[in-house]
């Protein structure tokens, strides 16, 4: 299978503090990757470094066979690699409409943006409800589902999501992952970050582990058996943490 | 600049001052040198509020021009003995900074910046109002020059003004110099860089502001009244445009986070306005470009330079027996606009 | 009678000035988070820019202007260039384009004193056309401006509102970031915003330059009074500027009327201090900040 996405070496920080430490990965054709891990240990920053919102002090970063090095976001999301941040308050005084259409337009999409707004409302019927309301006054669910559809709208090789699932109730958790099950039918390849292993792990077809800005674990999402040991390795590394 | 810090840098610094005006005779020179003197005190005073407390105090100038006036009024209307007006003026200015201080209670970053930037030209309309105090647009004329005993301040090419703003300079330098690195200062730096953390360690955001901000204007009061005594007269000038701009780019060519550097750029800008004092125009446009140029290339300034240049050398020594570091792959990522 | 008329008259065209000044800055602010110090010099490089056309072409007089608004958005491009994002994104960023933008006034002010000259200058008057209400006569330029300063903001406000370019000024606004995410390029949109922000301060000149006689610090007062307005309205909010200007310009006609040229201007910031006090995100902001 040919990569979509390398990540090689990878070192980066803010200031002093090293973050990750040569982190490596690769996101396959047709492939959802999930990264899992304890918060603080490195994965926000590795899709910041992806995006080109965070520059990384050393490693390469390929994306479609390019190198993403010295490219603006603009271009990387001209090119198919979407990133939906993490806990994003979106755009509060733009309409679900608004904030869809924009998504479509600043990623070249501006001619086409009919057909995708329909393909968005059948992935998410909730926006569609929700079209002529102002994105700060969705619910928590219904603001991942905006970020999300704005992320389909610029139609995406890659789509990269940051806990899509943050700080959501466990009902309202269990309908977004249906949505994200049928977001995955859409594009490519996805990555997929979030703190419910098990949600993570159902929604991909490999996983890596982050602990202290490096995958020390990775396999298939379906393997009982490495999915235990990796259960205890990052309960193991959460409990690392609180104390 | 040289470093200051270490126990030789004052006498240094005193003896150059006090040498000075007797390597320049003429009286141009001593002028230019009694110049540099007040505008580095005022630079000085200036850089407390904006360069270490990081607010943006753009009243200072409207406490010079409010030393000058209450220096001016009170000579030419009491009577009241000469070398009194000056610690009186730095009191009035205080007042008058408290009241400035207002904004910077509740507002932060570029408001303060214009609410104090409005509080100056506030000055203006209130000068020109009241004209029978103030002499309004046609200023105060007439102010008697200082003298001590029986020797004027202006003999001998004005060398007792030039030796009083020396004096003042010394005095305000090792003020602030002592001032950055008390308890008050390093409180001053903790909340200009991370208001949260340091209000959470008990740090009082609007008390050491007010601290300041007093202390920056008691000194640049009597830089007002020390200039309302070297021309003789006052106007509405001095809460003007060109001194705001003039006062800037001394700070920002000089390095706004120093504590000798606005001296430095009173230094330069002092002697380059007056070399293109007969260019008319011309002279605001080469220190308006000398303000950007610096800002482009060194945004630290003339000291930011000197610092630079001084730890280059000194890596240069450290690392001469040492092979240059093989090539690092870094990745070269745009910086985000 | 004819008091409430003549208050009323110049309330529309201060306000209308204050206006066209205020929302250019208000929409830099809001998107750049930076302020604009030398938009009351661009004000004045863009009076004696028309004058020039109008003088050396012999174009009509709203011709000119509309020249000079395209001659100056292009100097308002290179002035966002040099000015201010090589700074926007440094540590203390804001301040360094507040330094920048003052210098950038010295340099306008000079430069149009060795362009000018020291004569003085005047604009003819914006059409000949007079309406009179209620005992008192407008006409002229005031009358332009009472109905053009609107309308050109109502304008903006509608582009904000409906075109897709109004719709990412509003995103990159709101989330800087997530507009990156989506592909926004920040500077080219900074680039329009300070263009748009230039031609408005451009008209303004024009127009003040045909009610008085034009003079290298003309733009400070209106500069002044901007900020006021952003006081008052809360800067960021085009609804907030529309409602500002048009009380400052009524404060500041009321207490000509009474206490004279001098004391206005006193009262005015007086206002304003006591607005920041009290208020410090605006007399009138409101959730709605994008007009």
């Amino acid at each position: 299978m040919s990569d979509l996405l390398t990540v090689e070496n990878l070192t980066a920080g803010y200031g002093q503090a090293g973050v990750l430490r040569g982190i490596s990965l690769r996101v396959g054709e047709n492939e959802a990757v999930g990264l899992l891990g304890p918060n603080g240990h490195g994965k926000t920053t590795l899709l910041r470094c992806v995006s080109n919102l965070h520059r990384p002090t050393s490693g390469t970063i390929t994306f479609a066979g390019r190198s993403t090095a010295g490219r603006s976001p603009r271009d990387l999301v001209r090119s198919g690699l979407i990133h939906v941040p993490q806990g994003s308050r979106l755009f509060p005084q733009l309409t679900v409409e608004e904030a869809l259409r924009l998504s479509a337009a600043s990623s070249g999409h501006a001619g086409s943006w009919r057909d995708s707004l329909d393909r968005v409302y059948s992935v998410f019927p909730r926006l569609k409800e929700r079209r002529r309301q102002l994105t700060g006054t969705l619910s928590g669910g219904e603001r991942q589902m905006a970020s999300l559809g704005m992320g389909l709208m610029a139609q995406p090789t890659l789509l990269i999501l940051d806990e899509p699932t943050l700080g959501l109730s466990p009902k309202v958790k269990h309908e977004l992952s249906e949505c994200i099950v049928r977001v995955r039918a859409e594009v490519s390849s996805i990555i997929l970050v979030d703190g419910d292993m098990e949600l993570v792990l159902d929604l991909t077809d490999r996983y890596h582990v982050v602990l202290h800005g490096d995958v020390v674990d990775s396999g298939a999402s379906d393997d009982e058996r490495s999915r235990d040991e990796m259960m205890s390795l990052f309960l193991g590394g959460a409990a690392d943490e609180r104390h | 600049m040289a470093k200051f810090g270490t126990w030789a840098g004052w006498p240094a610094y005193a003896i150059v001052l006090a040498v000075l005006p007797l390597v320049v005779t003429d009286p141009h020179g001593r002028l230019l040198l009694i110049l540099i003197t007040m505008y580095g005190v005022l630079a000085l005073s200036w850089n407390l509020t904006l360069g270490f407390a990081g607010i943006f105090n753009f009243a200072q100038i409207g406490f010079f021009g409010i030393g000058a006036y209450t220096t001016g009024i009170l000579v030419t209307r009491t009577g009241v003995e000469p070398w009194l007006a000056l610690p009186v003026s730095g009191v009035s200015a205080v007042l008058a900074s408290l009241v400035a201080f207002l904004p910077v209670l509740r507002l932060r970053g570029i408001y303060v910046g214009l609410a104090t930037y409005v509080f100056s030209q506030l000055c203006i309309y209130l000068v020109l109002g009241q004209a029978g105090l103030t002499g309004g647009s046609n200023g105060i004329v007439g102010i008697p020059r200082l003298s001590l005993g029986d020797m004027s301040l202006r003999a001998d090419g004005r060398i007792g003004y030039y030796f009083l703003g020396a004096a003042l300079l010394f005095a305000v330098t090792l003020l602030v110099r002592v001032l950055t690195r008390s308890t008050l200062g390093r409180s001053l730096l903790a909340i200009r860089d991370n208001e949260a953390l340091a209000t959470s360690r008990g740090i009082s955001r609007v008390r050491q502001h007010l601290i300041v901000f007093m202390i920056g204007a008691a000194v640049a009061g009597v830089a007002g009244s020390f200039n309302a005594f070297l021309n003789g007269v006052v106007s509405t000038d001095i809460f003007g445009f060109g001194y705001l701009t003039l006062l800037l780019s001394m700070i920002f060519l000089g390095g706004s986070g120093s504590v000798y550097g606005p001296i430095a750029g009173a230094v330069v800008v002092t002697v380059v306005s007056d070399a293109l004092q007969d260019a008319g125009p011309w002279r605001d446009v080469v220190i308006a470009t000398l303000i950007l140029v610096v800002l482009w290339t060194a945004p630290k300034g003339l000291a930011g330079l000197a610092r630079s240049a001084v730890t280059a050398l000194r890596e240069r020594r450290g690392r001469a027996d040492r092979p240059p570091s093989a090539s690092e792959p870094i990745t070269h990522v745009k910086e985000l606009s | 009678m004819s008091g409430i008329s003549v208050i009323a008259t110049s309330t529309l065209v201060l306000g209308g000035l204050y206006l066209l000044m205020a929302a250019g800055l208000t929409l830099i602010w809001s998107t750049l988070r930076v302020f604009n110090f030398g938009h009351g010099a661009l004000l004045m490089f863009g009076a004696y820019l028309t004058w020039t056309l109008l003088n050396t072409t012999g174009l009509p007089l709203i011709v000119s202007l509309a020249g000079a608004v395209v001659a100056m958005a292009a100097l308002g491009a290179v002035y966002e260039f040099l000015l201010v994002s090589p700074f926007i994104k440094r540590p203390n960023g804001d301040m360094l384009v507040m330094v920048a933008t003052l210098a950038a006034t010295m340099l306008l002010q000079s430069g149009a004193q060795l362009i000018w000259g020291p004569e003085l200058k005047q604009l003819p008057p914006f059409g000949g056309a007079r309406v009179d209400v209620a005992g008192s006569v407008v006409q002229g330029t005031q009358l332009v401006t009472i109905v053009l300063a609107p309308l050109l903001v109502g304008l903006l406000a509608l582009v904000l509102r409906r075109s897709s370019i109004g719709l990412t000024v509003r995103a990159l606004e709101q989330n800087r970031e997530h507009a990156q995410l989506l592909g926004i390029p920040p500077r080219r949109v900074y680039l329009f915003v300070v263009m748009v922000a230039v031609g408005f301060a451009t008209v303004a000149g024009a127009l003040l330059g045909s009610m008085q006689f034009m003079s290298p610090a003309m733009g400070s007062d209106p500069l002044l009074r901007a900020f006021v307005v952003l006081a008052f309205g809360g800067a960021g909010s085009l609804a907030g500027t529309i409602a500002g200007a048009y009380a400052i310009g009524l404060l500041e006609a009321v207490t000509t009327y009474y206490f004279g040229l001098s004391w206005s201007p006193v009262l005015v910031f007086l206002a304003m201090i006591v607005i920041m006090l009290v208020k410090p995100e605006g007399l009138l902001h409101t959730r709605v900040r994008s007009a």
